[in-house]
């Protein structure tokens, strides 16, 4: 007792108080309708897996010693750690922000912009967690994990979330129409998803575009889950996170200062 | 002893780029009491709210709350704040109970103190069998309840209300004066910015006109009726043909008082209680002696009607 009498406070000084607090809101809106909210995220794993490994991996054979199947659960994975973080952070947050004046709401409490944008992030990495999840379990349907290092792929999971929330945030506090999500998404995160290793070794790519793929977030999420999944473990994966870990952090800084220059005004 | 004020401004400004939306203005507001900002769509009162409750930087001047600076210790203002905003800011994801928790979270509320203070709020505003309705299914008068005894989770000792009535029935409205009045009643400090006079005559002890970012006027409003505009006002309903003319019989009777063209009648205001109904050409006109209003005093102080808006 004397112990939490000690520690909670503390906690409650550091801006992740905040942040949880903003996070225990977007769970109870979830939670509301989880029906709505899951169903979609816990049955197309099953499908896209069962599509992609059993109708396209014939055709295209083994890749090294993994089966198509194989290759492509880890990107997918990934992948979909990434999409489902991302789709709250810019359509959510600023249906949140914009149209149901929820963040007003919260600036007339002791909430800070930071707060709320660390909230958001912390709640767009825990959707890629369960996403994540579900494709985890799909592929252990499909048996196309190869080692027990795939259960880091959740916490992996967390940190892509934190990734691509935080990338999102800086949009959303920045975006004038929610048009500019549109673009987002079709400039930046379904041309990663084509390139970023997801579907064909990035070997594939000329040298330049391989260089480039790895400037990009989404190369390091896929190289570490694909290396948890089928076992292939490699002292680069300390940098493939620390990488992940820097565009988290470095997008946290710059949405928290756009989203305080845009609501306190 | 005397007590600092609740909320003190001085030389208090506000501006957005080249525009001034408030300008160098003075007041304080004693514990306890309830204080309007009086004024027309764009006379500085949102501004002022907003950099009360810290969502709005100071420009320049000081501005404390409790002795708390606004612009150092936002956090510990906020916590002795309950804001009720324009904008309608109910979160429609989540049902009437869980509006109230959840906000109560954002102040650190215990969970056990949050649903004490949530069900007290449901029965105070008359909402307690709306607990679990959605936000979306509740009338305006129920939202502007709900969103006034969301304000209050945090037990705030000053109640900071952006025209809390405006858009209500007069029904609705009456219900969130009589909610107002109780928690006057109850010691606890009152701001309110209103565009409607009679909303400021019921529920102010003292007030500010302001306009252009200005103070006009301060007092209560009796002080500044009896002097701006005197007890009685005779109100002379005429037609657009007829206005000029009545106008200048008026001015060449002699009235002892003042008279003020308005949209569709002529007043005076007598300067002495000397003036009786004989002294007005009353035939042809529909004529009313009322008392002074807080509407007679802003036209006084600014010279026109509100702006539209």
């Amino acid at each position: 007792m004397t112990v939490l009498q000690a520690v909670v406070p503390a906690i409650q000084r550091t801006p992740v108080w905040g942040g949880w607090r903003v996070w225990q809101r977007n769970r109870d809106a979830v939670l509301r309708a989880w029906k709505v909210e899951f169903g979609g995220v816990l049955v197309e794993p099953f499908i896209l897996l069962f599509a992609m490994g059993f109708g396209l991996g014939p055709y295209i054979g083994n890749m090294g010693d993994l089966t198509y199947a194989e290759f492509i659960a880890g990107g997918v994975l990934a992948s979909y750690a990434m999409f489902h973080a991302t789709f709250d952070a810019t359509y959510g947050a600023y249906l949140r922000m914009e149209s149901h004046h929820i963040y007003e709401a919260m600036l007339f409490t002791p909430m800070e912009p930071r707060d709320i944008v660390l909230g958001e992030v912390m709640w767009g990495a825990t959707r890629s967690v369960i996403s994540a999840s579900a494709v985890l379990v799909a592929a252990t349907a499909f048996g196309l994990v190869l080692s027990p290092w795939a259960i880091l792929a959740i916490p992996v999971a967390y940190l892509i979330g934190l990734t691509f929330a935080s990338l999102a945030m800086v949009l959303t506090a920045t975006a004038t129409t929610i048009g500019a999500m549109n673009n987002f998404f079709t400039l930046f995160l379904m041309p990663m998803f084509y390139l970023s290793g997801t579907f064909f070794p990035l070997e594939r790519l000329p040298i330049v575009a391989q260089e480039l793929a790895w400037l990009l977030p989404l190369t390091p999420a896929t190289s570490l889950v694909r290396g948890l999944m089928t076992g292939q473990i490699t002292p680069w994966m300390f940098a493939w996170a620390a990488e992940l870990f820097v565009f988290a952090v470095a997008s946290l800084f710059l949405a928290s200062f756009f989203m305080r220059r845009r609501l306190l005004k | 002893m005397q007590h600092s004020p609740a909320i003190r401004a001085e030389s208090l400004f506000k501006r957005f780029g080249d525009f001034t939306a408030v300008n160098g203005i003075d007041f304080q507001i004693q514990r306890g009491e309830c204080f309007g900002f009086l004024g027309p769509n764009g006379a500085g009162k949102t501004s002022t709210m907003r950099m009360i409750s810290c969502v709005s930087p100071v420009s320049s001047g000081t501005l404390s709350v409790y002795d708390m600076d606004v612009r150092s210790s936002q956090r510990d203002v906020k916590k002795v704040l309950g804001v009720v905003s324009q904008a309608d800011s109910l979160d429609p994801d989540l049902n009437v109970m869980q509006n109230l928790l959840s906000y109560g979270r954002f102040f650190n509320l215990n969970s056990d103190v949050a649903r004490d203070r949530a069900l007290e709020g449901l029965e105070l505003f008359q909402l307690a069998d709306r607990a679990n309705a959605m936000p979306d299914h509740l009338s305006g008068g129920m939202r502007r309840r709900l969103l006034i005894a969301r304000a209050l989770m945090n037990e705030p000792r000053i109640l900071v209300l952006d025209e809390p009535t405006t858009g209500l029935d007069p029904q609705a409205r009456l219900l969130v004066w009589d909610k107002l009045n109780l928690l006057k009643s109850r010691g606890i400090t009152m701001l309110l910015t209103t565009h409607y006079m009679d909303e400021a005559a019921h529920l102010c002890d003292r007030l500010v006109v302001i306009d252009h970012g200005e103070v006009l006027e301060e007092g209560t409003p009796a002080e500044m009726i009896r002097s701006h505009v005197g007890d009685i006002v005779f109100e002379l309903r005429v037609s657009h043909t007829d206005k000029a003319g009545l106008i200048e019989w008026l001015n060449v009777s002699g009235i002892d008082g003042h008279i003020e063209d308005r949209a569709d009648s002529v007043l005076v205001y007598p300067r002495n209680g000397s003036l009786s109904l004989d002294d007005l050409p009353i035939d042809g006109y529909q004529v009313t002696r009322r008392p002074g209003n807080l509407e007679d005093v802003f036209l006084r102080l600014t010279g026109r009607g509100l702006r539209e808006g």
